[in-house]
């Protein structure tokens, strides 16, 4: 399993090069002009696309054909991935507290806003991901473009019809801010069984 | 006997393809040449070995363990070739040198590293520079790094020069010197497997025409020479192939059976196979 990840960060780090450019840009930008919410927003679709980005590295050179012949298991093939979109997840908290305090940013405010955003990240790979094992990379980018507008879609769907959504209460907010973890914490979990089911009967 | 590696009666079912009634049997310390024409079910062969795909029916035992149920105990012991280069191409030999320590447990840097040197892959090179044989270099150093007790080879020796495909042979004959050592190698260049094989195994359209000890293979078959009215008279038992041409007939038969005064030359594995695929068969 380590092995997988450190070849997948090896990935990251030759390739992903254009990335951390542009992370650092937002990141000085967002400093620069003191704005908070634009960083938490480029960054989280970064940490979408590099998970994508290895498994598109892997699929190119059919490297899970040569893996599974070393002593690695095909369960673990899949959770490294799921254990890689954690891992730039955690990165993105730290970034974004950083960023935010930076930008002058209560730091329990900039730990909240990354918090959700890095579970955010999880929640919405864990959609893609099942895709990408079954369909493979490409048309996995695709559902990845359709998980992310349609949650857009609707909410602007939602403002053009008028419709108000109901305002949390303060008294309720912990607890459906607690029902949301749950729920995504749950969503994840399935996310992970299906994508073992899939990949087990996946022929290499 | 111990098998290295013992397929019984598998078979794949694909759309058009078909592996039917698989049987393979490689004795420990034995170098098994695997060959037959391109689509002829080497590759998935060696797939349903490593359960890259699954098996309709039968039973794979890989150095003695079960390849559904126990192959995890033994990918430590197990390096395998592909006929392809399968790591990322931005990758170099110091990425995969450190990747591959924390994959296996008897990874040997050193080893790696010498081999690299011996088999002249640059260390700054990323994988996508090399040539094609660097590449299969490549992988057969990170194949023999690990303590392996089986290689599993698809196409390793393909694409490559004379020179260099004699020097990879030469690291084969190496490494079979240790008694537990098995090879499985596929090939379509026959010369290669005529110079280091013990066994043949030979898969036409997803069937196994013949498995057999090299020699005994060699010794046994023939090519009898006769004219067309020679031929008719042939006891048929003993003709495996034949094929006429303006001066005759040329048929494999098996040498001990032939009866009378003919010229029967030797058989090479290339004669076998050709005879056994291409003419019109007994």
């Amino acid at each position: 399993m380590s092995g997988l990840l450190y070849k997948d960060f090896s990935i990251i780090k030759k390739q992903g090069r254009v990335y951390l450019i542009l992370i650092a840009f937002y990141a000085i930008f967002g400093v620069a002009t003191k704005n908070v919410s634009m960083f938490p927003a480029m960054i989280s679709v970064f940490a979408l696309m590099l998970p994508l980005t290895t498994l598109s590295y892997d699929e190119a050179c059919k490297w899970d054909k040569f893996a599974l012949t070393m002593p690695v298991s095909r369960r673990n093939i899949v959770l490294s991935k799921y254990l890689l979109a954690f891992i730039i997840s955690c990165i993105t908290l730290v970034l974004n507290v950083i960023v935010g305090a930076l930008c002058g940013q209560d730091v329990r405010e900039a730990f909240v806003v990354g918090a959700s955003s890095g579970f955010g990240i999880l929640v919405l790979a864990s959609a893609v991901l099942p895709l990408v094992f079954k369909l493979g990379v490409e048309k996995g980018r695709l559902a990845l473009v359709a998980v992310v507008m349609i949650p857009a879609i609707l909410f602007i769907a939602f403002r053009k019809l008028n419709l108000q959504l109901p305002h949390p209460r303060p008294d309720n907010i912990a607890v459906l801010l607690a029902g949301a973890v749950v729920i995504g914490i749950l969503w994840i979990i399935m996310s992970i069984i299906i994508s073992i089911g899939i990949y087990q009967k996946k022929e290499l | 006997m111990n098998y290295a590696l013992e397929l019984k009666n598998v078979c794949k079912q694909y759309d058009g393809f078909a592996l039917k009634d698989v049987n393979i049997a490689l004795p420990q310390g034995c170098i098994m040449g695997f060959i037959g024409e391109n689509g002829a079910g080497k590759s998935t062969t060696i797939k349903l070995i490593m359960d890259l795909i699954h098996r309709d029916s039968g039973e794979i035992k890989v150095l003695g363990k079960d390849n559904l149920t126990q192959l995890e105990e033994v990918k430590e012991q197990i390096g395998v070739v592909m006929d392809e280069n399968c790591f990322a191409e931005c990758l170099c030999l110091s990425d995969i040198n450190q990747m591959l320590k924390h994959m296996y447990k008897n990874w040997q840097p050193a080893v790696f590293l010498d081999w690299g040197k011996r088999f002249g892959l640059p260390a700054d090179k990323i994988i996508k520079d090399y040539s094609r044989g660097m590449k299969m270099k490549l992988s057969i150093a990170v194949a023999l790094s690990h303590k392996a007790k089986l290689l599993l080879l698809d196409e390793a020796t393909s694409g490559l020069d004379p020179v260099v495909r004699d020097e990879i042979l030469d690291v084969f004959q190496e490494f079979i010197q240790e008694e537990d050592h098995s090879i499985f190698l596929s090939s379509h260049i026959i010369s290669d497997l005529e110079k280091i094989c013990d066994y043949i195994t030979f898969i036409h359209k997803g069937r196994i025409l013949l498995c057999q000890e090299k020699d005994e293979m060699l010794e046994n078959y023939g090519i009898l020479k006769c004219t067309q009215q020679e031929f008719e008279r042939l006891d048929k038992g003993m003709v495996l192939g034949y094929r006429k041409n303006a001066f005759g007939v040329e048929a494999l038969v098996r040498k001990k059976d032939v009866k009378g005064r003919f010229i029967v030359d030797h058989a090479g594995i290339e004669d076998v196979m050709l005879f056994m695929v291409k003419s019109e068969a007994y």
